[in-house]
């Protein structure tokens, strides 16, 4: 009896003919992650251009109602120096042409009131007898009608042009005999709706960013990953493997797909078990030896070519699920840094012998310690219990350490909770890059990397602003409890989305993990990546970033929206530059000339901002060095890690991935502490300026020693492998 | 089966897109809050500046706060001309209010809140307060040898603030219902657009994989699995190989059953 053959219709020979050639294979299996790019395109346009309508009509509104306040604080000053005026004019009797000290006096108003943009007297006919802030042909033909003003038609204040004033006419015997015009600043209201613009773009920035990580986190559950595990089970099949199931966690359209093709290895594995019955029951039945053996050769030749039996389980799993629980928690964390040294000072003790100004930096400083330390030690424990476990076992504490925050009662029990958050956030952060790693496809670790980069600066640039507004409106407390919600809503994200059971086990002694720390240090390679890339990085954040560049923003004149815009263009450069970035590295796989590229980029953008360079425009040199920045952490941050994991591949056995990034952090804070410390006193030797363009030099010198620790380290690689060869 | 699915997308892009929405009114709100506070402040500054001028003139001439002449009725002139002032006081150090253009208050001490902005004012001497029923601005009064001798304070109507920024919060709101409609109505089609061709290669896919499973459970049949729908260069192939496989196992079951029937003849 012959069983009938399973023929397959493969369709056209040629892909290409059945699409007309215009398409070459694209099936969603084969290519998952372009659905994810459609819909996430579309989310992201359909939501800038939803804001910006939604926007441009709020601000019409806006306007709408903050004209006429500017109108009417015109109409104030103007009856308040009009009364004046009519004193003089009608009690004193002083004709208006003798009036002395009106234009110093206007000055004096002008200077205090910025909204007003000049003021004059004039007569009934428009005879201009002072003009103050526009000359006095310029006034008398903007053609107010001093007759005009205080009538029902229009009111104390007249339009012509893009001009507004307001009046106050002094009447004898019905006869206006002068008249006070306060006119204002169109150029002032203007100015305070940019300000609001800046606030919108930044909003819209914020918004458009969280909603892009959400979506990018839900299609990846609901869509990208599931179809991955389709696609492994797939290929595991083309290379004879039937013996997996795909753990199917959703019921839609990709989950039956996928429980479908789990009854397709389930049917095809009870076929073979069919065979194996049958031939052990003719083998078994034979009485000569020869005979057996040859059927149990017929078996083996099936057994060599397929498997069936002894598979894994292939769960949905990639690095871009941490991406939502480590942004909330970044999130989370930055919700305090704008009013976190006001609040400490609320807590700290009036009657201390020590420092407020030390008293109000010791728990950030703390704070950041104990992240650091904790940071390593975290390392060990993820390369023993892994990155899901360690997640949670830092959302405790943190969470923890914000609720005590919020009930917090001295500046004591402050400095307690925090230090606790500060442990969850060290053994989060850690456990957050190890996922990613653990789950990177290993050619793409910078791009891999990105996702964990992107989620911190998404956390970093969207927290403060909704962290202010929190603190407004609810008290700084309150921030806290919602941080504490954050977290914990973080760990349960982790809890039930990230599954390790299928992480590499790397169980490493004390003694072993102290090896490979030493092994790691003496490689030259790993010490130009932290001595002279991540710590310049750092130190260039925390010397200009955080300390030079708030106050030379507001040195050369810029108000706080524009200063908070700008600050902001630094995530967002860094955050918009970090694809391509990793992709370049990845395609190139150049992440040294990368990193090179990122500190030196880093580095000069800095030194542009010295006065003596003269860049034209206000903030053009600030916002090239703030470019320069972004860009240059972006093209440096991915790279160095992906070189981290390099270097940590190159003693497996000795040291744990996670171990080794875990001791790269810790030298990287370094630079940390560094940068206010060298800026500090330059600022004061010096303008700010000339401030930030030497943190700038000092960065660029970090380049060259980089640069030679690298060609040496690659000379010493090329004589050990001649040694080898010979 | 396929709207469904491009139903979920749609609906997880408007939740989504609400949150967005909702995020960038609150902030707008709060923004024209902050910025329509600072522009009535601004011109209660000014009105609270001009009393403090006229006050330290005559401060300076050598009168005390309580024998001061004609300022009360400037106050009285800036109440009546504007209907969201309340009440101008005046107090000394202490706190108690000498002038008030309510009368009724004359002799009262301040709260400390106001005792405490005004402490906290600095040089420049100007104190603001937004209490929960009106916003305050203050001035601090300096004599001839620059000695703080008290305050004017100005009181004002949180009302309008209040009521405009609920009417552009109200506004908004309708604003962004109607925006995320149009947006829930485009994210549906987009999607739908979107997800209209993946949604078939899941369905050929599954159409596919069913062909097989029957393949594989019967013995005998006559109809062949049909793959020429589907897209995916990949799963053709696996089903390739599933077939390869199959016919492994059939091949080598025939040759074993042709062997039992040898010896079986033989013996």
């Amino acid at each position: 009896m012959t069983g009938e053959k399973l023929r397959i219709d493969p369709g056209p020979a040629n892909p290409l003919e059945e699409l007309g050639g215009t398409m070459a294979s694209d099936g969603i299996v084969d290519r998952p992650g372009v659905v994810l790019f459609r819909i996430v395109t579309l989310t992201a346009v359909l939501l800038l251009i939803s804001q910006i309508a939604f926007a441009w009509y709020s601000l019409k509104g806006f306007e709408q109602v903050l004209k006429p306040q500017l109108e009417r604080k015109g109409e104030v000053v103007a009856r308040a120096v009009g009364e004046l005026i009519e004193f003089s004019v009608k009690d004193l009797e002083i004709p208006p042409e003798k009036l002395a000290g009106v234009d110093d006096y206007f000055r004096q108003i002008m200077g205090t009131n910025l909204e007003i943009e000049f003021m004059g007297l004039l007569d009934g006919e428009g005879n201009v007898f002072v003009s103050t802030g526009i000359a006095p042909e310029a006034l008398a033909e903007l053609g107010f009608d001093m007759a005009g003003f205080g009538t029902d038609a229009d009111g104390p204040s007249q339009t012509k042009g893009d001009r507004i004033a307001a009046a106050f006419p002094v009447t004898v015997s019905g006869k206006t005999v002068v008249g006070l015009l306060v006119g204002i600043s169109t150029e002032y209201v203007s100015n305070r709706l940019s300000d609001i613009y800046f606030d919108v773009i930044t909003v819209i920035v914020v918004s458009w960013l969280v909603t892009i990580e959400f979506m990018v986190f839900f299609m990846n559950t609901r869509i990208t990953s599931p179809l991955q595990s389709l696609s492994i089970a797939i290929k595991r099949g083309i290379g004879g493997v039937f013996s997996d199931r795909l753990v199917v966690q959703t019921r839609d359209e990709v989950g039956r797909v996928s429980s479908r093709l789990n009854e397709l290895l389930h049917a095809l594995q009870q076929r073979y078990e069919d065979f194996r019955f049958e031939l052990r029951e003719v083998r078994n039945a034979q009485l000569d030896r020869q005979i057996a053996r040859k059927i149990q050769g017929i078996k083996t030749r099936v057994d060599g070519r397929y498997r069936f039996f002894g598979g894994e389980e292939i769960r949905p799993s990639s690095s871009i699920q941490i991406r939502v629980p480590l942004f909330l928690l970044m999130f989370s964390e930055e919700l305090s840094r704008p009013f976190l040294p006001l609040f400490i000072n609320r807590l700290a003790p009036t009657d201390s012998a020590i420092s407020t100004e030390f008293l109000v930096g010791f728990p950030i400083t703390l704070f950041m310690l104990v992240a650091a330390v904790f940071t390593p030690i975290g390392g060990g424990l993820v390369d023993r219990f892994g990155a899901r476990r360690v997640f949670l076992m830092g959302a405790v504490p943190a969470a923890i350490g914000y609720f005590g925050t919020f009930l917090t009662q001295g500046y004591l029990d402050f400095i307690f909770w925090r230090g606790l958050s500060g442990v969850g956030f060290g053994l989060i952060f850690i456990a957050a890059q190890a996922w990613v790693a653990e789950n990177s496809k290993g050619k793409n670790s910078a791009t891999e990397m990105s996702v964990f980069v992107g989620a911190v600066f998404v956390g970093m640039i969207c927290g403060p602003p909704f962290g202010g507004i929190i603190a407004g409106r609810l008290g700084y407390e309150t921030t806290f409890l919602l941080s504490a919600g954050l977290a914990v809503v973080s760990g349960l994200i982790v809890f039930s989305i990230l599954d390790d059971t299928q992480r590499p086990k790397n169980r490493l002694g004390a003694v072993q993990s102290l090896i490979g720390w030493r092994m790691l240090f003496r490689d030259p390679r790993f010490l130009a990546i932290t001595l002279f890339a991540a710590v310049p990085g750092k130190f260039i954040t925390a010397g200009f970033y955080f300390y030079l560049l708030p106050l030379y923003l507001n040195e050369i004149g810029n108000s706080q929206s524009v200063i908070g815009w700008l600050m902001m263009l630094y995530g967002i450069s860094t955050f918009a530059a970090l694809p391509l970035a990793s992709w370049i590295a990845d395609r190139t796989g150049r992440y040294s000339l990368l990193v090179t590229s990122g500190v030196a980029l880093t580095g000069a953008g800095c030194v542009l901002v010295h006065p003596a360079l003269g860049l034209p425009g206000v903030n053009t040199a600030a916002v090239i060095a703030i470019l320069g920045l972004g860009i240059g952490h972006a093209l440096s941050l991915t790279s160095q890690l992906a070189m981290v994991r390099k270097a940590a591949e190159r003693y497996r056995g000795a040291i744990g991935l996670t171990s080794a990034i875990g001791a790269y952090r810790l030298i990287e804070r370094g630079g940390l502490i560094l940068g206010p410390l060298v800026a500090a006193p330059l600022a004061i030797a010096f303008d700010l300026g000339t401030a930030i363009a030497g943190i700038g030099i000092i960065t660029l010198a970090f380049v060259p020693l980089y640069f030679l620790t690298m060609v040496f380290a690659d000379a010493e690689v090329d004589l050990s492998s001649q040694g080898e060869t010979a | 089966m396929s709207v469904g699915f491009a139903a979920k997308v749609a609906s997880t892009v408007a939740v989504i897109l609400s949150v967005g929405l909702g995020i960038t009114g609150v902030l707008s709100i709060q923004t024209f809050e902050r910025t329509l506070g600072e522009f009535l402040s601004s011109r209660f500054e000014f009105v609270v500046n001009d009393i403090r001028q006229r006050i330290e003139t005559q401060l300076d001439l050598g009168l005390g706060l309580s024998s001061i002449q004609n300022i009360p009725e400037s106050m009285g002139v800036y109440v009546r001309g504007d209907p969201q002032i309340f009440t101008i006081e005046v107090f000394d150090e202490s706190g108690t209010v000498i002038h008030s253009t309510d009368t009724s208050f004359e002799g009262d001490l301040v709260t400390e809140e106001w005792m405490q902005a005004w402490r906290e004012s600095g040089d420049e001497g100007v104190w603001a307060l937004l209490q929960r029923d009106a916003g305050v601005v203050g001035a601090s009064l300096r004599n001839s040898f620059d000695q703080e001798v008290g305050s004017v304070a100005l009181r004002y109507s949180r009302q309008f603030l209040d009521d405009s920024v609920m009417n552009r919060g109200s506004n908004l709101l309708a604003a962004g219902v109607v925006v995320v409609l149009v947006t829930l109505i485009l994210a549906l089609i987009g999607s739908l657009l979107i997800l209209r061709r993946p949604l078939r290669d899941l369905a050929d896919l599954d159409a596919s994989i069913r062909g097989v499973i029957r393949k594989l459970s019967r013995e005998n049949g006559s109809d062949d699995v049909d793959a020429s729908k589907i897209r995916s260069m990949e799963f053709r192939t696996f089903v390739s190989e599933v077939g390869r496989a199959r016919d492994l196992m059939v091949e080598a079951r025939d040759e074993v059953r042709q062997i039992d029937e040898e010896q079986a003849g033989q013996s």
